[in-house]
């Protein structure tokens, strides 16, 4: 077990932010050499997960896209669990048994994981599973579950550590619909989360049509086929329930399809802005009004369409500060052929297109990007981008030379100037029918680790070596705002330099992160000072903090309670 | 002016334009073109006139005539290659072009559209293989364009770029050669080379439409939608379908500030987008089921329904070789002669149908109506009879027949 210690507003023992930092190249280099991301599936625990399509033959769409996974801590023991959706099977197509539509594991916190889905009442729930997400909607201590599927959605309060099924009683089960990604928001800044839900299209085995590719194999159909579902949005009203504000919020009309969305404030007013990534449709970028309703601008600030002004495979999604511009960039998985997108905010709520000036453009053009995020993969105070790759139709490496099935995942890692560059090696460079993808740090080392689902396939877990330790980690508690903190800004200063993050569900595709922030110091010694915006309007500040630690800020207070890594997970010094 | 073998030579080689009969391989091979005689020379001539035009039934039965006539012929097999590939009848192309080879090995221009063939099926490697036969027996520019478009397919950006240079290194002026560098360059980020590139094709192709969209779109992603903004309105000006032109348009404007004026072209781009979409989709059913006559006419229709009359000419006619019966299409075929203000070719089309169903009163008023057009007053009386003789109570046909009757 890791201590804890209680620490000033103002640390400042350890040296001065005045302190010089070795220059960003060298940084890198040697981040370069250290960064090994090993996969631990097996050692784990892991191994025996399998992702379910009920697949029978007939190539029925939702088949292709599943499966769902990432890390939640539904304990609150500060290690961060493992969550997965099962997918599911066809009731008249199979004599096998219904599948678990999610496993939940339980970190050990020795690198190991048990599963516990019966044990916490999440056992023996059948549903066709896609998505998941995790917020504390009700404000009561602990991560509550919210499960997307082909049907009814699915709420599993969290009591304790005991999961309850409320989503029709919450009022967000939604109906038979086909359901994506889902994220947790607070849109009104009322101190209660609110959740988007992303729809993609009018599917049912009685409207399925039979699809070929190349005219010869039976094959998966595209959404181009199938009438597009908007995404519905739930107001929460705080006392346990949510409100359908779909129409009141200004999403009603909306062109369906979705598989991602992402939140920002783009315009620095203070009110959460919304991204979302639509599969053959134009992506969407929702302006909040200021009082938690949305104007939707996307075509016209060029975000929604490539350059040609034609509408891609949206999938995962993530938007960040990954410059020194300070303006927020926009990523966006898509289709084979298609480039991942990259737009950057140029002020006025207008966006370049800097997917080729980025160098993410080409290495992305023949890979089929799902799950997507920024995260500081090396820690040295900058977004990376990974993207797990697949491909959705099983024979495409027999007909189309250059694209395959199972894909390599990307990392792109940042070079500060706007450039990036695939690293993607070892164990992250295997090929998978890579699907969800989320980050953690599992192990509590101060770096990122990353989970990835596979189509029809096991989980992989990615350890991240890297092991400098060189980071500061912050979880945020709510008092005032939501007690996630989501939607919160966080500032961090390294070397005078400022670093952006916020407190978020959402971004990538049917997956779910941690909620803890991560700011990489590379060669600096300590984070300069940290301020937190909160929703409620709050603003805390904070001093300067050493290197190694994980803060836990409550909204309102001044002292931060600081847990060190977990230093066995360390090299020596 | 040319002589008719120089003509058919033109014609013949197609992608690639080797006027030669007779030249020396890699190996000091010789590869001589048979004499062919004058007869056997025009069919093929004539053959070659038929497929520019989409009349494929009459290309393939001058081919087939010509090679009756001088069988041997690497010229022949060639030839139907090209209109199989026209087609999109890709593998019996592929035979044709392999039969050329067999009778002439170095015959110009069939490895070249072997390897396109290759592409146009993603066979991307193969494809390349194919391109270097070619420079291997003809030296050109154009299958390094080829060798480029298939690196880019492949992800091998470097050997794309190598493989445009030597293009262009063979003819500087090869203004494909010049965009595909233009594609490849923004691909890798490099818009300002893109936007130099695009540039440098029109100096030697300064009407191609395409060419001057892509350079207005790169000014647009370079931040400078003023110089953009005269460019994209003369292409939407004769791309009225464009989606893409259509849409920097809104985006030039939008930087500009000017707004409403953005919002309304764009709400047009989204309008375009889904008949494109539609069009994509039609495309692709098309090469998919490329046997399917109604394929390629409800491909045709959709593309006469947003002005790409060229396009959709030729999608009417596959559809036509593939069902000579279909009066419909037919009739749709005559509908875009008139489009395309040629009225000429629009009263033939109408013989054709009235030859095939001599009942039709639709088609005869039509004729009728272009007779009187083109004042041929005694063609327009005799069809407007043949209205009221299988419809009688036509009034439409009634009153344009009075109207030729002199006032006393």
């Amino acid at each position: 077990m890791v201590g804890s210690m209680v620490l000033g507003g103002l640390f400042t023992a350890c040296g001065t932010p005045d302190e010089p930092v070795e220059s960003p190249s060298t940084e890198q280099e040697e981040a370069l050499q250290s960064l090994t991301f090993t996969e631990v599936t097996e050692e784990a625990g892991l191994e025996g997960f399998r992702h379910t399509t009920g697949a029978f033959g007939n190539r029925w769409f939702p088949e292709s896209m599943g499966s769902g996974g990432g890390f939640v801590d539904f304990d609150d023991d500060g290690w961060p669990d493992i969550v997965l959706t099962g997918g599911g099977t066809w009731p008249d197509h199979s004599d096998a048994a219904p599948v678990e539509a999610l496993h939940l594991y339980r970190n050990n916190g020795d690198g190991t994981f048990d599963e516990v889905t019966a044990e916490v009442g999440l056992g023996g729930i059948h549903a066709y599973s896609l998505g998941v997400t995790a917020a504390d909607y009700d404000n009561d201590g602990d991560q509550d579950l919210f499960i997307t599927t082909l049907g009814e959605n699915l709420l599993f309060r969290n009591d304790g550590g005991r999961f309850s099924e409320v989503g029709t009683e919450a009022g967000v089960a939604g109906g038979f619909s086909w359901s994506t990604s889902a994220m947790f928001f607070d849109a009104d800044r009322d101190g209660h989360v609110d959740l988007y839900v992303g729809n993609y299209v009018d599917w049912t085995p009685e409207n399925d049509l039979i699809c070929m590719l190349e005219g010869m194999i039976r094959s998966y159909c595209t959404p181009e086929l199938y009438e597009g579902v908007p995404a519905r949005f739930y107001h929460n009203n705080g006392d346990g329930t949510f409100s359908d504000w779909t129409d009141r919020a200004g999403f009603a009309v909306a062109p369906g399809k979705t598989l991602g969305m992402a939140e920002i404030d783009v315009n620095g007013d203070g009110w959460s802005d919304l991204f979302v990534a639509n599969d053959t449709q134009r992506d969407l970028f929702y302006l909040n009004n200021g009082d938690g309703t949305f104007k939707e601008q996307g075509a016209l600030s060029g975000m929604a369409y490539d350059e040609n002004g034609k509408a891609r495979a949206g999938m995962g999604i993530d938007v960040g500060v990954v410059d020194e511009t300070g303006e927020p960039t926009l990523f966006v998985g898509n289709f084979s052929k298609e480039m991942i997108g990259v737009f950057r905010h140029i002020g006025n709520g207008l966006f370049v297109d800097r997917a080729a000036a980025s160098q993410i453009g080409r290495p992305s053009l023949l890979t089929l990007t799902f799950g997507l995020f920024l995260f500081d993969a090396d820690l040295d105070g900058d977004f990376d981008l990974y993207a797990a790759n697949g491909h959705v139709q099983p024979e495409i490496d027999e007909t189309q030379e250059g694209i395959d099935y199972a894909e390599s995942a990307h990392l792109f890692l940042n070079q500060r100037d706007g450039l990036f560059e695939d690293v993607a090696a070892g164990d992250l460079a295997k090929p998978i029918v890579g699907r969800g993808a989320a980050y953690a740090d599992y192990d509590r080392d101060g770096d990122l680790d990353i989970l990835v689902t596979e189509n029809s396939g096991p989980v992989h877990l990615y350890r991240n070596d890297l092991d400098t330790g060189r980071s500061v980690r912050v979880h945020l508690e709510g008092t005032a705002s939501n007690r996630d903190g989501l939607s919160a800004r966080v500032m961090g200063y390294v070397a005078g330099k400022p670093l952006t993050r916020y407190v978020r569900t959402g971004s990538s595709f049917l997956a779910v992160s941690e909620k803890e922030v991560t700011f990489g110091l590379g060669q600096a010694p300590y984070l300069d000072s940290l301020v937190v915006y909160w929703p409620s309007g709050a603003v805390n500040r904070h001093g300067a903090q050493e290197a190694g630690f994980q803060l836990t800020l409550t909204e309102g207070e001044s002292i931060a309670e600081a847990t060190p890594f977990n230093t066995l997970s360390l090299p020596p010094n | 002016m040319l002589r008719p073998s120089v003509i058919l030579s033109l014609l013949l080689g197609g992608l690639l334009l080797f006027g030669a009969c007779t030249r020396t391989g890699p190996q000091g091979e010789t590869d001589t073109a048979p004499p062919m005689d004058p007869t056997t020379e025009r069919m093929l001539y004539q053959s070659t006139q038929a497929l520019q035009s989409h009349a494929f039934v009459q290309a393939l039965a001058l081919v087939d005539s010509a090679e009756a006539r001088a069988p041997g012929l690497a010229d022949v097999p060639f030839l139907r290659g090209r209109i199989y590939a026209e087609l999109v009848r890709l593998k019996e192309a592929e035979a044709e072009y392999r039969k050329a080879l067999a009778l002439r090995p170095n015959y110009p221009g069939a490895w070249n559209n072997l390897g396109n063939t290759a592409f146009r099926d993603q066979r991307y490697s193969e494809a390349i293989q194919l391109y270097h036969r070619e420079l291997a027996a003809n030296p050109d520019p154009r299958p390094w364009r080829g060798i480029a478009r298939a690196y880019v397919e492949l992800g091998k950006t470097d050997s794309a770029r190598f493989a445009f240079e030597r293009a262009l290194a063979l003819d500087e002026t090869f203004a494909e050669a010049h965009f595909g560098q233009a594609l490849l360059l923004d691909d890798l980020g490099d818009a300002e080379g893109a936007l130099k590139a695009a540039r440098e094709a029109l100096t030697y192709d300064p009407d191609n439409l395409e060419y001057q969209y892509h350079v207005g779109a790169y000014l647009v992603k370079l931040g400078r939608p003023g110089e953009a903004l005269a460019l994209l309105e003369s292409v939407a000006e004769a791309w009225p379908w464009h989606q893409g032109t259509h849409y920097n348009l809104a985006q030039a404007l939008m930087r500009l500030g000017r707004t409403d004026e953005a919002e309304a072209m764009q709400t047009r781009a989204e309008q375009l987008r889904d008949l494109q979409a539609q069009i994509s989709h039609l495309e692709n059913t098309a090469r998919v089921q490329h046997r399917d006559p109604f394929a390629h006419a409800a491909l045709g229709s959709m593309l006469r329904r947003v002005g790409r009359y060229n396009d959709a000419m030729h999608a009417y006619m596959v559809s036509l070789y593939l069902d000579p019966s279909n009066l419909e299409v037919y009739n749709n075929v005559a509908v875009l002669h008139l489009l395309r203000q040629d009225t000429t070719a629009a009263i033939r089309a109408f013989e054709q149908i009235v030859q095939v169903d001599a009942t039709n009163p639709h088609a005869w008023l039509n004729l009728g109506s272009l007779y009187a057009l083109s004042d041929q007053l005694d063609g327009a009386k005799y069809a407007w009879e043949k209205v009221l003789e299988y419809d009688p109570g036509n009034e439409v046909a009634s009153r344009y027949l009075a109207s030729l009757t002199p006032v006393p």
